[in-house]
């Protein structure tokens, strides 16, 4: 059982001050955003003595104030404490808990600022464990620089804290020492000091401690507590006591660091209790799933994913904060300024404006998740792909995506399955692949798409090695469009995000020397970044991989050749999949050169918002490399009426605007299209780079941007066409002359004998029958392709669709006797 | 390497900057490290970036990099906490220790302190529940008392001015039958009775006005806490309501058809589009007058008084005195006056407040300009404060507000300041008047406010300067301004695509009165302003440099 409620939060305040204004005219970002792109680090932190950090949380009604959700458990150390319940033992090993956890924390270059027996809680009543909450506080509001209230408990203050009271000095790591080091002497002495001496008279006792002593205060701090008369202490020389001598030294210099104190404690072979984990034994856990409550479903979840479910019930924080009282909301016209001048400079009304929020604890209510988590089928949970075979499918999973993401009973079983198959990638790949045809959960959405590009540890090795550091020539216009880039999104605004961005998208250039920053990369590297925005490592490796994978040589610096190709085999699938839109297009000099740049350079994370692209990504990386030519079809076809009617004008509007689009619709129109696209029609020469791809559609002829111009339908590969021969996909027309066709001609196949001015009249229905059944309509001529060119545009303007043209033609596919008939 | 190569933040400031020196050695292997370094090490880098650098820069083998990365990482470890010793027992050792203990206490004390609620922020709670929760028959009662109020401060408003604009009236008369200097004495004592009726008129409003103000406030609390009105109110209901249709029935001299009345949708942002609301009309003034005798208008407007979003803002353009509405009685001035305003201050008061805080505002300009003199930042001579601080005006650009819930379809007024070359001449983007405007933008998406009228020429009136061209052009620029810091406020985070992050339904929507001076209409010239107008705002690329 890892918490008594599914996710407790500190309500925090922050009210921003003024923005400054700034010179470069450049947005301002207000602390609360920065505070957002900073908290991902903490969320990252993990260690047993330490609360887990999960979310935050910028309120929409007071966009100041930031709420942070965290793992939370009833009973402080103080509680504790008071019970007077601690042995000495109990007491060195919450010692050696805390100051590991400490350690842990000053590793990652977390300095807390806020430790006191307020902030340090017990996770289980009979054993001892102790953890650390409000950690992250000091890093999260950057040494509060971000922060309206003060980050720090009057009974822990160090004497260098004390010193700098008008100064933005921040916390440092022998602040958080002093602070441990009063912790300790509360355990030593088996009381809080709170209960001794209010605030005001401890401060004025400590001051004077710091200004009497010069080294340890830890003697004169006893005196002090039995002049109160309220307690007569035991001196002891035990260990404890030496370490808090170590720690309560007046100058920094002095205090051991927390590695020092490990190392003490450690020789005198003190362990910190095993973390549960550890603890049980085969027969403890036997004992315990036999005896367990319904309750596993929801104790035994992730507490990431344990929140995520509990947001899906329905309740939002905010809004049981403002029910609670907690968070007070300002009415915004009594808030106006007076005056307003320079960059929005405020004057006047200040003390209106003033948002004061006591930052605080407050539990989230759980028994509405409980009970939803509760009414899950255990089954359900528990679905074992060996047993129960791989055709596993879930109720309402045809439902739309979005649906599906809201529903808490989905998502829930959903996560479990995913994560088992994310897992056992390497062995479960097709089931996985299946599986999330469907959707990808979206809390596990960074693992599916790791595995899905093949990403393995040493595919992020390189990052680490580059040196995003030096300037680079691409530096300057990283500088002006990181900024711009998805700022409607919270955390790319952050100033976190930016240097992030910054740095992601500078390994990739450097790892690939032979490529360059072309505007759009951006806005392709961020959904990369936000899914992996405490593993930049990942980030790089699944950019590096999807580029490869789906954009290869995009970002040469002379991309031109490889661009017109794109275009023109866009062009071409345009008229493949609907002539009527394709002729309307051309008719008024209308070309995907004029607005599918963006989307096909950036596999659209420039035109579409992240949310939507997640899902449209979703299932393009479980297509193949031309799969982002469906995406590109499926858009156009939601935008047919609108095209058809339109002038060139109106086209450029349309498309420089893009209007909100049916992504449901777009994801299925293109696995349509996707589905019924002989794959060698959207064949490119500068395809891949990989080699097996290029072996297997090399019979394709290598065509020049110009010549794939004066083209008007794709080719098809003869390898292709008779895989459709016979399965019977195809409609083959022969334009040949009748007396080669006699010669010998592939089964099924139809001859028009004078594809000039022949009357068609005899293959109506035949066409017609192809195209409902959407299967392509190949036209073949002897190999010079002439005759089957010209069939195919005479054929185009009749608005058929499917047709596409034998690349080779007849002589290619001579020596494939078993589809041949000789008459 | 040199640490002043790299890019980092702008609000990051090392510690210090150190030395790192290493001597690597691996088997035969070895190789010399040296490199500056800033301490801490910026929240935008680490330590990994470091080491790459140094190994890309300095040419260190694979092989030594295992141990560079130990010893750096133990290094920046070690100097950090050096560093932050030394400044620290400096801190402690040249430190009076005195009184820290009173001055920490202080700020604890502050810290803890309960969040004051004050009577303002009380009574618009109380109004918000009252408007969220009770019955509409209630509510009801009480727009209809509100009308009452207002009728009885119009009446006395009325008398007033009847009674002056006679006295005004038989001193004219006066003055054309006499030649000149005739009735010293008479006029006089005409004067003396003008400004006697004046002042006992002023003394009689100022007391109704707190009288209406406290019992409106009184009926608040009662319905709040007990869901009923006070007793006496419904009592006194039952012979009210002929006076309601009497007073209303006039016809409002401020009331006006509007002339030219055009709207369209427009949708701004890159990826994901903001859907906005613009209106292009023609009118005479930016205002409508007071709040009318609808029960219905009454409600919906007080219904959004309190809330975010929801409420109307005008821009109106004014010189460069707050106290300019008062002492010249402008349009606003009189608006305001004829109803009792219940919520907020009277517009005299806001003014004043208004006074007091441009003080502020060119003291931190003095500041900040001074600061600037002597970073050697700006050529530009010192701003005046003397000067300013006497005159207490504010400089084209400026803008201040004014908050009232008597005034029908604003709620927020922006009072922007400008200057009479506005009326003619050209401006730039850079026209302190359009970074004006851009505050107002700003504000209106800090504090709730969806619906804002602005001047589309930036000019009040239409005078014969106001040629065809000119109009365009200024309306494009206002167009195209406005486009660009609608983008700014619109384009910054307010959607998450985390897992579970804030649902689209926060989407900002603003709509955007522009208003064309009514005397454009009358000479024909709105449509030929209309149609470059509108495919300008659809399509033109808003000024991204601003």
């Amino acid at each position: 059982m890892k918490l008594e409620s599914s996710g407790d939060i500190v309500g925090e305040a922050w009210c921003s001050p003024t923005s400054t204004p700034n010179h470069n005219y450049t947005k301002v970002t207000p602390p609360a955003v920065r505070c957002v792109g900073r908290f991902s680090r903490l969320a990252s932190l993990i260690h047993p003595y330490i609360c887990q950090y999960i979310d935050i949380i910028r309120c929409h009604n007071a966009p100041n104030v930031i709420v942070l959700i965290a793992e939370h458990y009833k009973i402080t150390l103080a509680d504790k404490i008071k019970e007077n319940c601690l042995t000495s033992d109990d007491s060195l090993c919450i010692a050696s808990q805390l100051t590991s956890a400490l350690q842990y924390l000053h590793s990652k270059s977390i300095f807390s600022g806020m430790i006191d027996l307020q902030n340090i809680i017990i996770v289980h009543d009979s054993k001892i464990l102790t953890k650390f909450i409000q950690y992250g506080l000091n890093y999260v509001t950057d040494d509060g620089k971000d922060q309206d209230s003060l980050i720090g408990s009057p009974y822990t203050l160090s004497p260098e804290r004390m010193c700098s009271i008008n100064t933005s000095r921040g916390v440092t790591a022998k602040d958080d020492i002093w602070s441990l080091g009063m912790v300790f002497f509360q355990i030593l002495i088996g009381h809080p000091l709170r209960d001794l001496w209010s605030y005001k008279q401890f401060l004025g006792v400590i001051t004077n401690l710091i200004k009497k002593s010069d080294g340890s205060i830890v003697q004169h701090l006893v005196q002090a507590v039995e002049g109160t008369g309220k307690l007569k202490i035991q001196r002891s020389d035990g260990l404890l006591y030496q370490i808090t001598d170590r720690c309560l030294q007046k100058l920094p210099s002095k205090r051991a660091t927390a590695k020092e104190i490990l190392s003490l404690l450690n020789e005198a072979n003190v362990k910190p209790t095993p973390c549960e984990a550890d603890l049980e034994e085969w027969e403890v856990v036997k004992e315990r799933v036999l005896r367990s409550t319904p309750d596993w479903v929801y104790s035994e979840l992730p507490i990431k994913e344990a929140f995520f479910l509990w947001s899906l019930c329905g309740s939002r924080v905010e809004t049981l904060l403002v029910k609670h009282g907690v968070l007070p909301l300002l009415h915004p016209i009594t808030t106006t300024p007076s005056v307003v001048v320079n960059d929005f400079r405020q004057f006047g009304n200040e003390s209106f404006r003033k948002l004061r929020v006591k930052p605080d604890v407050f539990v989230l209510p759980a028994k509405n998740f409980k009970a939803k988590m509760l009414a899950i089928e255990p089954r359900k949970l528990l679905h074992s792909f060996e047993m129960d075979g791989e055709n596993y499918s879930m109720e309402g999973e045809d439902l739309p995506v979005v649906v599906k993401e809201k529903d808490v009973y989905y998502q829930c079983s959903r996560m479990k399955m995913v994560t088992q198959l994310v897992q056992a990638f390497s062995f479960k790949a097709e089931t996985l692949r299946k599986m999330i045809a469907k959707d990808v959960p979206p809390m596990i959405r960074s693992a599916v798409w790791t595995a899905l590009l093949g990403v393995s540890e040493v595919s992020r090795w390189p990052y680490e090695e580059l040196d995003t550091l030096s300037p680079h020539s691409s530096d300057r216009q990283l500088e002006v469009d990181i900024p711009r880039c998805h700022q409607y999104e919270e955390l790319m605004t952050s100033p976190a995000a930016h240097s992030r961005l910054k740095r992601l998208l500078k390994a990739w250039l450097l790892a690939h020397p032979n490529f360059v920053y072309w505007q759009g990369l951006d806005s392709l590297a961020a959904p990369f970044l936000l899914l992996n925005f405490e593993n930049l490592p990942n980030a790089f490796a699944c950019l590096s991989a999807f580029i490869s994978k789906y954009l290869w040589n995009f970002f040469l610096k002379d991309n031109s050749p490889v661009i017109q190709e794109y275009l023109s085999v866009f062009n071409h699938l345009v008229a493949y999949v609907d002539a009527d839109l394709y002729n309307c297009m051309k008719e008024m000099d209308f070309y995907p050169e004029l607005f599918a740049i963006p989307w096909f350079l950036t596999c659209f994370a420039h035109v579409l918002p992240l949310h939507k692209l997640f899902h449209v990504w979703d299932r393009l990386l479980l297509g193949d490399v031309h799969f982002p030519l469906c995406v590109g079809l499926a858009v156009l076809h939601q935008l047919r009426s609108r095209l058809i009617e339109a002038n060139f004008n109106d086209a450029i509007l349309l498309f420089s605007d893009l209007p909100d689009l049916n992504m449901e619709k777009v994801i299925a129109d293109s696995s349509h299209y996707y589905s019924i696209l002989p794959s060698s029609c959207a064949f490119r020469v500068h395809g891949s780079d990989n080699q097996e791809n290029k072996e297997k559609l090399h019979t394709m002829r290598k065509l020049t941007v110009s010549q794939l111009k004066s083209l008007d339908v794709p080719r098809i590969s003869r390898e292709d066409l008779l895989d459709r021969v016979e399965k019977q996909t195809v409609l083959l027309i022969d334009v040949r002359s009748a007396p080669e066709f006699n010669r010998g001609s592939v089964v099924r196949s139809i001859n028009i004998s004078n594809p000039e001015d022949g009357s068609l009249l005899s293959i109506q229905n035949l066409l017609e029958n192809a195209q409902r059944n959407e299967h392509p309509i190949c036209i073949m001529d002897g190999g010079r392709h002439e005759v089957a060119d010209k069939f195919s545009k005479r054929l185009l303007r009749e608005q058929v669709c499917f047709i596409c043209v034998l690349d080779g033609g007849f002589e290619g596919i001579r020596k494939f006797q078993q589809l041949l008939k000789a008459n | 390497m040199d640490f002043e190569e790299p890019t980092l933040c702008d609000d990051y400031l090392p510690l210090d900057i150190v030395t790192f020196e290493a001597q690597l050695q691996y088997r035969g292997l070895g190789k010399k490290v040296k490199a500056t370094i800033p301490l801490p090490l910026p929240d935008s880098s680490d330590a990994d970036e470091f080491i790459a650098h140094i190994v890309t820069t300095q040419k260190i083998p694979d092989p030594l990099r295992p141990e560079l990365k130990k010893k750096f990482e133990e290094f920046i470890e070690k100097e950090r906490q050096r560093l932050e010793d030394a400044r620290d027992d400096q801190l402690i050792l040249n430190s009076r220790i005195e009184d820290l203990d009173l001055q920490w206490s202080r700020v604890f004390e502050e810290q803890n302190e309960k969040p004051c609620t004050s009577t303002a922020s009380q009574f618009g709670d109380y109004f918000l529940f009252i408007m969220e929760n009770s019955s509409a028959e209630r509510l009801t009662l009480l727009m209809e008392k509100e009308v009452q109020m207002v009728d009885k401060m119009s009446s006395i408003v009325r008398a007033r001015d009847w009674e002056l604009d006679s006295l005004r009236r038989e001193c004219e008369t006066l003055m054309e039958s006499t030649t000149g200097d005739a009735h010293p004495h008479e006029l006089s004592r005409l004067n003396e009775k003008m400004r006697h009726v004046h002042n006992t008129y002023t003394c009689q409003i100022e007391a109704l006005l707190e009288r209406q103000k406290f019992s409106y406030r009184k009926i608040v609390a009662t319905m709040y806490e007990t869901d009923e009105l006070p007793k006496e109110l419904i009592e006194e209901e039952k012979d009210s309501n002929l006076v309601i249709s009497r007073v209303f029935s006039q016809q409002d001299s401020f009331a006006e058809e509007n002339i030219f009345d055009e709207s369209f949708t427009i949708y701004l942002g890159a990826q994901l589009k903001t859907m906005h609301n613009v209106r292009l009309l023609s009118r005479k003034t930016p205002l409508n007058g007071p709040l009318g005798g609808s029960i219905s208008q009454r409600l919906q407007s007080a219904m959004n008084l309190y809330r975010r979003g929801g409420l109307h803002g005008t821009i109106i353009l004014v010189e460069k005195h707050p106290m300019w509405h008062t002492q010249e009685r402008t349009d606003l001035a009189r608006a305001c006056e004829k109803s009792t305003e219940l919520h907020f201050e009277t517009l005299g008061k806001q003014l004043e407040q208004v006074q007091n805080s441009i003080q502020g505002a060119n003291q931190w300009r003095c500041e900040q300009s001074l600061q600037k003199v002597t970073a050697g930042q700006s050529l530009q001579t010192p701003f005046d404060a003397e000067k300013q601080r006497e005159e207490c005006s504010l400089l084209v650009g400026d803008l201040y507000t004014t908050r009232h819930s008597n005034l029908d379809g604003v709620q927020i007024i922006f009072h922007l300041v400008i200057d009479n070359a506005l009326r003619s001449g050209d401006i730039t983007s850079r026209h302190p008047c359009l970074a004006g405007i851009r505050n107002v933008i700003r504000a209106c998406s800090r504090f709730g406010v969806t619906s804002i009228s602005i001047p589309l020429l930036l000019v009040e009136e239409a005078n014969e300067n106001m040629t065809v061209q000119w109009c365009v052009k200024r309306a494009e620029l206002v167009f195209k301004c406005v486009k660009g810091y609608l983008m700014e406020v619109c384009g910054s985070g307010w959607e998450s695509s985390a897992p579970g992050g804030p649902a689209l339904s926060h989407s900002p929507h603003y709509n955007i009165n522009f208003v064309l001076p009514s005397g454009l209409g009358a000479s024909g010239m709105l449509d030929e302003v209309e149609a470059p107008a509108t495919t300008s705002i659809e399509q033109t690329e808003p000024l991204q440099d601003l």
